[in-house]
């Protein structure tokens, strides 16, 4: 996604009018949005609400991060709401996993930003998403390979790593 | 302002409680809190976690989780153990000699674990069916009780299955007869005061344990009693099996049953339910367990029966020849619909019928 200069207005998009809204990241990169979008982020919807001039400021969340998040609350508010029981409301949803799928096919350091930044902006169906996708990297391992995955260093004392084994003495490898 | 530093060290604490919610097994969450400090602080700063997954128990003493994977534990097989049965989080083991004694797998700890838990007796069905024994756990000793038959001097009924309820035994007796057991913890070592079962729900003669079906086949219907948030449940498992078969092999379970007591009327009685409300029950003899799946860390299903091969009338005979497949006949069935489904993935069937072990549930606490 591309940073736009806009300000907040009217413009067309798939042929109808729909509001924007533009969100300024901490790295002073501006998005314009669909309001529709937007609003998935709690954070941000309340933003609207309190109103404000010059686009809403995201000083928790860079241009990188914040256009992957935009480009999930793009796909996940495009999703019309068709009869339940249809078979496009089921493709629908086929669709918007495989789009999630994709989307956490992202390097470490980009999923922790984006953990965090669905956390900050409160975007609960990505939140969910990414936390999913750490919990199932972690699952089966060890916690040394873990700390490999994860880049995190082994911060216990040779005490405390004892205290630790005694823990868990016998338990799980 | 700059944007928040990504590493995973840092990472908020309530963050790693959302990831912590979505690992239902124990052992993943115990790993997880060895990474390093800041995680360890996040991980035991809410210790109010989803319960983690049971795992299966098998009779060699280990343990394995619901996908198959093994859980590590302490040999709970020893030498001069001869009968052995999981309850919850301990092992209750009954020696040679006839003593019994409760070990954490988990901890290798003998007993102590249970200073804390509300509930402290542990029972388990002896001398095939026709008695049982009781331990409060603190003594590492057990008492035997039994169930006389009025009708026959020195004979005693047959117990299908036991389950605590609000602090008393009840043994479930044929033709669906309920007999309950007063507990008293001072006084377990006096036989005379606390070995006796009074009877609460009368036996229904109708109620037999094998229906001829057709010329070919049989119906067995076992029954199970269960703890179910404040109600004590019995459940009919009704199997069915070809005429001339082998006890055991062809084993197929059809459908379930549920019904609640009523202990309020004089004599008690069942009554038919039609709905779990939301619980997800692991069946098996003497420690089925019942647990609200929305409650469960994922993985477990609403409103289904959880249901391993019967465990059969004389398991000390596993140890001296081969036993039937103890996954032929397991399954979830979902009593919303009636449907039956495979209970383990098939690699993990296939791997475990090669132990011919028989299995039983476990349930690690999450501490």
């Amino acid at each position: 996604m591309a940073a736009a200069d806009s300000c907040d207005g009217i413009s067309t998009s798939g042929g109808g009018w729909e509001k924007t809204v533009t969100l300024v990241s901490s790295d002073d990169a501006r998005f314009e949005v669909r309001e529709a979008a937007a609003s998935l982020s709690q954070t941000v919807r309340r933003m609207i609400r309190a109103g404000g001039d010059g686009g809403i400021p995201l000083p928790k969340v860079d241009a990188r991060t914040l256009s992957t998040v935009l480009e999930y609350c793009n796909k996940h508010a495009a999703v019309p709401a068709p009869a339940p029981e249809s078979s496009s409301a089921e493709a629908a949803a086929v669709d918007l996993e495989w789009f999630d799928k994709e989307l956490m096919h992202v390097d470490l350091a980009t999923l922790c930003s984006l953990i965090r930044a669905a956390d900050y902006l409160e975007v609960a169906g990505l939140l969910d998403l990414t936390c999913k996708t750490v919990a199932d990297m972690i699952k089966s391992k060890t916690a040394e390979e873990i700390r490999q995955m994860f880049g995190i260093q082994n911060d216990f004392t040779p005490e405390e790593e004892e205290q630790l084994s005694r823990e868990n003495a016998g338990v799980f490898e | 302002m700059v944007a928040l530093p990504s590493s995973w060290e840092n990472l908020p604490p309530d963050l790693l409680d959302l990831v912590l919610h979505l690992l239902p097994s124990l052992a993943d969450r115990v790993r997880l809190r060895a990474v390093c400090r800041p995680w360890r602080a996040a991980a035991q700063r809410k210790p109010r976690l989803p319960p983690p997954l049971p795992c299966l128990a098998l009779r060699d003493g280990t343990l394995v989780d619901l996908q198959g994977a093994p859980v590590r534990c302490a040999p709970i097989l020893r030498e001069r153990v001869f009968r052995y049965l999981a309850v919850d989080d301990l092992a209750f083991l009954v020696h040679d000699d006839g003593a019994c004694s409760l070990t954490n797998p988990l901890s290798g700890i003998l007993s102590s674990p249970l200073d804390s838990t509300p509930d402290p007796f542990i029972a388990i069905i002896i001398m095939e069916g026709y008695g049982i024994a009781v331990s409060a756990c603190k003594q590492l000793d057990a008492i035997s009780a039994m169930i006389p038959d009025p009708q026959r001097t020195r004979s005693t009924r047959r117990i299908y299955d036991i389950a605590f309820f609000n602090g008393k035994l009840y043994a479930i007796t044929e033709y669906d007869g309920l007999q309950a057991l007063e507990l008293d913890v001072g006084r377990l070592h006096e036989p005379n005061s606390s070995s006796r079962f009074h009877k609460c729900i009368a036996e229904d003669p109708k109620q037999q344990r094998i229906y001829r079906a057709t010329d070919d086949i049989d119906y067995l219907v076992l029954r199970y009693l269960v703890e179910c948030s404040g109600k004590l449940l019995m459940i009919r498992r009704w199997m069915s099996f070809p005429h001339e078969a082998r006890v055991g092999d062809h084993d197929r379970t059809s459908w379930f049953e549920v019904f609640e007591t009523d202990l309020a009327t004089v004599p008690g009685q069942w009554i038919n339910v039609d709905s779990l409300d939301g619980l997800a029950i692991f069946l098996n003899s003497e420690c089925s367990k019942s647990v609200l799946a929305s409650k469960c860390a994922g993985g477990v299903q609403e409103d289904c029966i959880y249901f391993m091969h019967r465990v059969f009338d004389n398991p000390s005979m596993q140890y001296f020849g081969p036993c039937v497949n103890p996954l032929g006949d397991s399954g979830v069935c979902n009593m919303r619909d009636g449907n039956i489904t495979p209970l383990l993935p098939e690699a993990v069937m296939t791997e475990l019928r090669c132990k011919q072990q028989y299995l039983t549930w476990f349930f690690p606490t999450g501490s």
